[in-house]
Formats: C-alpha cells, structure tokens, sequence
C-alpha cells in the first residue's frame, strides 16, 4: 500500500478512536450522574 | 457498554477494510474510498433532519418540551454529519473531477440542508422564552424541510445539460463491486449506529441538566 | 362552506387595512425601491454600454427581488408588533384570514415593485427578451412565490425579536429552489437557454407556489397564536 494512503488510513483511526474513547467516557460519566440522581 | 464496545471495533474495521479490504475504484482511483464515509454521512445527515421534523410536528401537537429538545438535538448532530458530508464530498469532487466545489446537484442539495441547519439555529438563539422558541422552531423546521424536495427533483432538470458524469454518479450502487458494497453497507450501519450512541448520550445529558435546572428553581423559589 | 367564505372576507379587509396604512405613509414600498433602484443603477453604471451576459442579468434580477423583499416584506408583522394592535386583530379574526390577509399584501408590494424593476432593469441593462410570454409568467410566479415562502417567515421573525437581519437568514435557505428554478427560466427568456426547459421550470414555480402557501396556511396557527 503507498506510502500516502497508510498515512491516511492512520489519521482516520486514530480520529475515530479519539472521538470513540471520548463519547464512551462521556457515556460513562453521564451514567455515574444518573446514579447519583437515583438517590 | 456492550453495544458501544462493539460500535467501536466495528467501525474499527470499517476504515481499515476501506484501504486494505476494498479494492481502489475504476475510473476514481484511491479517491473513491471516501464513498464509504461520505455517502452513510450524507444519509445520516438527512435522517437526523427528518428527526428533527417528527419532532417539530410532534411538538407542535402535544407542546411537550421534551420533544423540542429532542428536535435540537437532531439538528446538531445533523449538522455534524452534513459537514463532514460536505467536506469529504468536495474532497473526493477535487480528486475525481479536479474542483472542489461547482455546484453539482448533490452539492447544492447539501448545502442548502445545511443553511437550513444553521438559520434553524439562529433563529433559536433569537428567543429567549423556552416554548415560544420551541414553537417557532418547530415550525421552521417543518417550513425548511418541505423545500429540499424540490431540491432533489429540480436540480436535475437544471443540471443535466452541464455534467452527465455527476449525474451517474447516482447510479453508484449498482456499478459496486461486491467487497466495496460490503464495506459501504457496514460503514453505513456503524454510521446509524454511531448517531444513535450520540443521540442517546446528548439527551440523556439534556434531560439530566433540565432536571438539575428544575431542582435549583425548587430551591430558589 | 361558510367558513371559508369568511375567512376571505376577513382575509380582504385585512388585506385593504395593511394597503390602506401602506399608502398614507408609503413606508414599506419606498424601501423595497430605494434598494432595487440603487442597485440597478449601481450596476448598470458600473457595466456602461456593454451587454451583460445573460446567465449574470438573470441571476441580478433575482438578487434584487429578492434582497427587496429581505427589506420590506417583514414589516407588515413587525408594524403590528410595534403598534401594539396585534391582541386586537387576534381577536377580531382566525389566524388563517390573518395569513390571507397579509400574503396578500406582501403580493401586492412586491408585484407593484416588479413592475418598477422590470422594465428599469430591461432599459438599464440593455436587455433583449426572446420569450416575452414566458418572462412574464417567471416573473409573476417568482415574485409570488418570494411573497408566498416570506409572509410566514415574516410572522416568525416578528415573535422573535423583530430583527431584520434575521429574515434573511431564515428565507434563503427556503427559497433557493425558488430563486434556481426563477434565475434559470428567466436565464432561458432572455435566450440563454432551451426554450422547452421553461415550462418544466414554470411548472416547478407553479408547485413550489402552491406548497408554500398551504403549508403557510396550516402552520401559520402556530406561529401566530401563543
């Protein structure tokens, strides 16, 4: 594969694993606070 | 978690199979891999909007705010998926046909969705009254949407003198070859996938603030 | 039967109230031509003796138009807002004669205004019509279809703050098929184009019209009750 196109397929995984990792902290922290309303 | 851990492998594979699985496209070349983002973000795009409307005339019906809120939500993660649609569009238009940007059909369409996307915002940052501004807005959404029709019915009457190779472009689906319409259809399902998640997390996150905002008045007042 | 019956009535004396204040003060009518002139002689001073190319005078017409109808077609709520008789015309009458009402005087406005720039903008800029017929009809379908999209947004931007700007923002993305489809058939009148593609444009024109004001008509309601 050239040189350039790995280039790209790593930019567009390592941009979708930031913004995967950030929505799945988000989710997180977003049922914390949700359990915390419970009680 | 299951479900997102799952999203996230899933789309995972999606890009690496878009450079290594998938063969590169006639004609297009290596460029013709954004298809399999720019065609499920487009899609996303417009299934947001029409959220974004159910819930305008759903609204308009019951006066619940809860479904305005809904509607906002809609609109802002249609706005993300229209731009990125945009900008791989005119991406992938400057490696095809040498241009970014000459007003292609699918150019215009997108564009005006996204006008709709931003008058749609400013006009409910010009309300402060929350159910006036939810009125307002609803109907708005609900006037903007009727207008990409014709959009998508005049525009190629106008068009079809200039540039015949873009209107073919329609007939992508059919001219796939079978390992690219296996990543497409992957990708769009870990779009669909992906706008639900979000869907999910910013109303959970709205409904949580306007409770705590309800708990602050109760103490206030 | 009756109802609608009544509702035009309605709708009619709506319609001469908002003409009749219009004409003691001319306020609204001046505005829209102080732009469209302004513009027209701007440019065709600019280009001199030339012939513009028809694809650009196509598309001037409909800037003007329609940046017209920007300046004036809100005032016709926002008036109301301003002298405070919105409450009174809410109870003297169902919004949909309201709607009726002012749609109509934001047709009559804007016509009145064509047939200023028309013929302005055919002298200044040196423009030769091959479809006489078939400009005509562009003309009058656009400007009622500008008219027809505006009055309801009008309504909206008068509740929400009156701000002018804010009309533009929300008519353009609404009315850009209408201003294409207009800017491409008048673009083939004045021979820069099939003449056979007019009548699908007109037929466009002719929809988009009826779409506008019926869904004006079901959704203004909601904008105009609170």
């Amino acid at each position: 594969m050239a040189k350039g196109l790995s280039y790209v397929l790593a930019v567009t995984l390592i941009t979708w694993l930031g913004l995967f990792l950030y929505l799945l902290r988000l989710d997180l922290r977003l049922r914390e606070a949700e359990r915390r309303e419970e009680i | 978690m299951f479900w997102q851990i799952i999203l996230g492998i899933w789309m995972s594979a999606v890009i690496v199979a878009s450079f290594l699985y998938m063969p590169s496209t006639q004609g297009l070349g290596e460029m013709g891999r954004i298809i399999v983002y720019h065609v499920p973000a487009a899609w996303i795009a417009v299934a947001a909007y029409l959220m974004a409307m159910l819930n305008s005339l759903g609204y308009l019906r019951q006066n619940k705010l809860q479904l305005d809120r809904q509607a906002q939500i809609n609109a802002e993660l249609g706005t993300v998926f229209c731009l990125l649609a945009t900008v791989t569009g005119a991406i992938w238009s400057r490696g095809a046909w040498g241009q970014y940007w000459n007003w292609d059909p699918r150019q215009t369409s997108i564009t005006v969705l996204l006008m709709i996307y931003a008058a749609y915002f400013v006009l409910r940052s010009a309300i402060p009254d929350a159910e006036r501004r939810a009125r307002l807005a609803a109907v708005y959404a609900i006037l903007a949407f009727l207008t990409v029709p014709f959009l998508v019915f005049i525009a190629p009457r106008v068009y079809v003198s200039l540039h015949p190779d873009l209107i073919n472009v329609q007939n992508r689906s059919f001219a796939m070859d079978r390992k690219m319409l296996v990543v497409f259809l992957a990708s769009l399902l870990g779009f669909t996938g992906l706008y639900a998640w979000m869907y999910n997390v910013q109303l959970r996150l709205e409904n949580l603030l306007a409770a705590a905002a309800m708990k602050r008045r109760e103490y206030d007042g | 039967m009756i109802k609608p019956l009544r509702w035009v009535k309605q709708g009619l004396a709506i319609w001469r109230k908002d003409l009749q204040i219009e004409f003691r003060t001319r306020y609204t009518y001046s505005a829209l031509v102080m732009f469209a002139v302004t513009t027209l002689v701007t440019v065709s001073f600019a280009i001199g003796g030339f012939t513009a190319d028809v694809e650009i005078t196509a598309a001037l017409l409909w800037i003007i138009l329609f940046f017209s109808a920007m300046a004036g077609l809100a005032r016709t709520f926002v008036a109301e807002e301003e002298t405070g008789t919105v409450t009174a015309l809410k109870m003297a009458a169902q919004p949909e004669p309201v709607y009726l009402g002012k749609y109509l005087f934001n047709v009559t406005i804007l016509c009145s205004l064509a047939l200023l720039v028309v013929p302005l903008f055919i002298m200044l800029l040196n423009i030769s019509i091959v479809l006489p017929l078939a400009f005509c009809a562009v003309v009058l379908l656009g400007t009622l279809g500008l008219a027809g999209a505006s009055t309801i947004l009008a309504a909206i931007v008068s509740k929400a703050g009156a701000k002018n700007s804010l009309l533009t923002v929300l008519a353009f993305p609404v009315l850009l098929p209408l201003l294409i489809t207009a800017i491409s058939a008048t673009r083939a009148a004045l021979g820069g184009g099939l003449a056979a593609e007019v009548r699908s444009h007109l037929l466009t024109l002719f929809f988009y019209n009826g779409v506008a004001v019926v869904a004006s008509l079901l959704l203004f309601e909601y904008v105009w009750n609170e």
